[in-house]
């Protein structure tokens, strides 16, 4: 039996949306706090876990397949295969200041203090640029950094950019364009590629 | 039990720390690991491999130049009282092959060798992927060829069947397809970076992009596109697929050699643990015929690597075609305590106790030699549940002053 790792929150219901499209035997979610759940025919068991772990459940082989945003995937940098970009969850990790911010690059900022939930991302993104940042990791409300002078920039994902505008901030560089990813353990896809790739073949076919 | 033991006491203070990436082994694990080399050595002896110690840490420069950039990124470099660069070596390959081409030049060939210990890479640690690990492998030096390939293949999977892995697959690969690939469409060193990086994580998305971006003609997008295709059991057709998409002589080279390589596997009866996977583009960049990996179950990474490399001994010195495969001891143990629980913890066949006259040395001495393992109970901390216990009959009838 595969055991498949969803992301519980934001990306649940049009993981499930998309996983029933695709004909796949969905988890038995009777009962909302169970944290694992195995299919009515009992094909596949499910496992919610918190978005940010669900490359490293993939990783490690507690599950073999998984649904992850690009941006978890990257931070997590999880040595996974990543066989299909998904139709949902689409969102950008961006750098954001204060709307008040002077308007000069980047580059020019010393030792800016960066508040954010994807310390690995948003380390490689300044030191690439040679700006040596101070990372604030925080496990949420991001946004509160600059507003309470916790922080001067922050590093978060942006849907719509209707948080970012209520709190004062404007978006000054894209780090990634993300969107949900369908990952595969790289050892289970070797013990169980038919099963696999007939699970990938049965989405590829209904993707737009 | 009540007797204080003096280490009770510990940790009094807070124990010395280790650094990152390297582990203690004792009981079980320790001999388990021992044991696993042991295995593999004692196989390697008879299949006429001999074993090679080369140095733990040698001049960065050699062990840098041919690795390529992710595997020099990795070194642990230090500096030599002299202010020279030296490294720990990264694999046992490199100074393998610095070996046989610097030094057994002369030496007559084939050359088998067999070599087993720590390497050491700078990365981030994990489970399975420490900082420093062990490895254990062949190399065949001096034969190009199937024969060769495969006989390092048959080892590979014997390796791993007489290291009690219930589970097993290989993938076995081919780097003259990608590289005939290469050459063919004429790409530069980025774009071969991003199609390498498509490859390694199987994403459709990102090949589809690149071959977009590569505006190539019809059968030069389908080779393309298809690389992550050529993916595939016996019988499912991938090499006639594969033929069918080579654009070149190189690529039909590369498919004519695994075709060869895959018969010669069914003759060592192995040929069922393998799959061959064409987009199997990642590792060492020294690999330049077939390469190959092995997986078991609830093991994320690789537990063997391998391949054909026919430039890197003649980088030392002389030119020689080569073969090899490298078991992750680590991994592979790590994945037998997960499949099956922990190794068991050494015991003691039989416990002797001391006696006045003397005569439990004796005891002690001929069980040994008899290949048990006995111990004598020297005080409290003694194991109590050793199997046999025995005592000099000088107890029972003890001596009349």
């Amino acid at each position: 039996m595969l055991t498949v790792a969803l992301p519980k929150g934001r990306l649940t219901d049009d993981a499930l949306t998309w996983l029933k499209r695709a004909d796949w035997p969905l988890p038995q979610m009777d009962n909302d706090r169970r944290l694992v759940a195995p299919s009515q025919d009992g094909r596949l068991s499910y496992i919610m876990a918190k978005p940010m772990d669900v490359p490293v459940f993939v990783e490690q082989g507690a599950a073999d397949l998984g649904i992850a945003g690009l941006d978890v995937l990257r931070e997590r940098a999880a040595d996974v295969y990543e066989p299909l970009r998904l139709p949902f969850g689409h969102c950008r990790l961006s750098v954001a200041a204060p709307a008040n911010r002077p308007n000069r690059p980047l580059r020019l900022e010393i030792n800016p203090r960066v508040a954010t939930k994807y310390p690995r991302l948003t380390a490689e993104y300044f030191r690439k640029r040679g700006i040596s940042a101070e990372l604030i990791v925080l496990s949420g409300s991001v946004e509160l950094g600059p507003l309470v002078n916790l922080a001067d920039l922050i590093v978060d994902l942006v849907q719509t950019g209707a948080t970012l505008r209520e709190n004062g901030l404007v978006e000054l560089r894209t780090i990634l364009e993300s969107q949900a990813v369908l990952i595969v353990n790289r050892a289970s896809y070797r013990l169980h590629t038919r099963e696999i790739d007939t699970l990938i073949a049965s989405i590829r076919t209904i993707l737009p | 039990m009540t007797t204080p033991s003096p280490f009770d006491s510990f940790p009094a203070k807070s124990p010395p720390a280790i650094p990152r990436g390297v582990s203690d082994f004792f009981g079980g694990a320790a001999v388990a690991r021992r044991e696993a080399e042991a295995t593999l050595r004692e196989m390697a002896r008879r299949w006429g491999y001999v074993e090679v110690i080369p140095p733990t840490f040698e001049y960065a420069e050699t062990l840098a130049t041919e690795a390529g950039p992710q595997l020099a990124e990795e070194l642990y470099r230090f500096l030599d009282r002299d202010g020279r660069a030296l490294a720990l070596r990264p694999d046992l390959t490199i100074p393998t092959a610095r070996l046989a081409g610097s030094k057994l030049y002369d030496q007559p060939l084939p050359q088998r060798f067999f070599y087993a210990g720590p390497a050491f890479r700078y990365e981030e640690p994990r489970a399975g992927r420490q900082r420093e690990f062990w490895q254990a492998g062949l190399e065949l030096i001096g034969v190009a060829g199937p024969d060769a390939d495969a006989e390092v293949l048959a080892f590979a999977a014997r390796g791993l069947e007489a290291l009690a892995l219930p589970v097993i697959r290989f993938s076995l690969g081919h780097l003259g397809y990608f590289h005939g690939l290469v050459e063919h469409l004429g790409l530069t060193s980025v774009e071969i970076r991003v199609l390498q990086s498509a490859l390694d994580r199987k994403s459709w998305d990102d090949l589809q992009a690149f071959a977009d971006a590569l505006d190539a003609s019809g059968a030069d997008r389908e080779a393309v596109l298809g690389l992550l295709g050529l993916n595939g059991k016996q019988g499912e057709g991938v090499l006639a697929r594969a033929r069918k998409l080579a654009r070149n002589q190189k690529m039909a080279e590369a498919v004519n050699q695994l075709d060869a390589v895959e018969k010669r596997l069914e003759h060592y009866g192995v040929k069922h643990f393998f799959v061959v996977d064409l987009a199997d583009v990642r590792g060492m960049n020294y690999y330049t015929g077939i390469t190959f990996k092995a997986y078991t179950d609830q093991m994320g990474f690789s537990i063997v690597n391998g391949g054909r490399y026919d430039n890197l001994v003649g980088h030392f010195g002389a030119s020689r075609p080569a073969v090899g495969c490298a078991f992750y001891l680590d991994r592979i143990l790590l994945a037998r305590v997960r499949q099956s629980g922990p190794p068991p913890e050494p015991m003691p066949d039989i416990l002797v106790h001391p006696c006045p006259c003397g005569g439990y040395v004796r005891l002690a001495e001929e069980a040994r030699a008899a290949g048990r393992v006995a111990v004598i109970a020297l005080g409290p901390e003694a194991p109590h549940d050793a199997p046999t216990t025995i005592r000099c009959s000088c107890e029972a009838n003890p001596p009349t002053a």
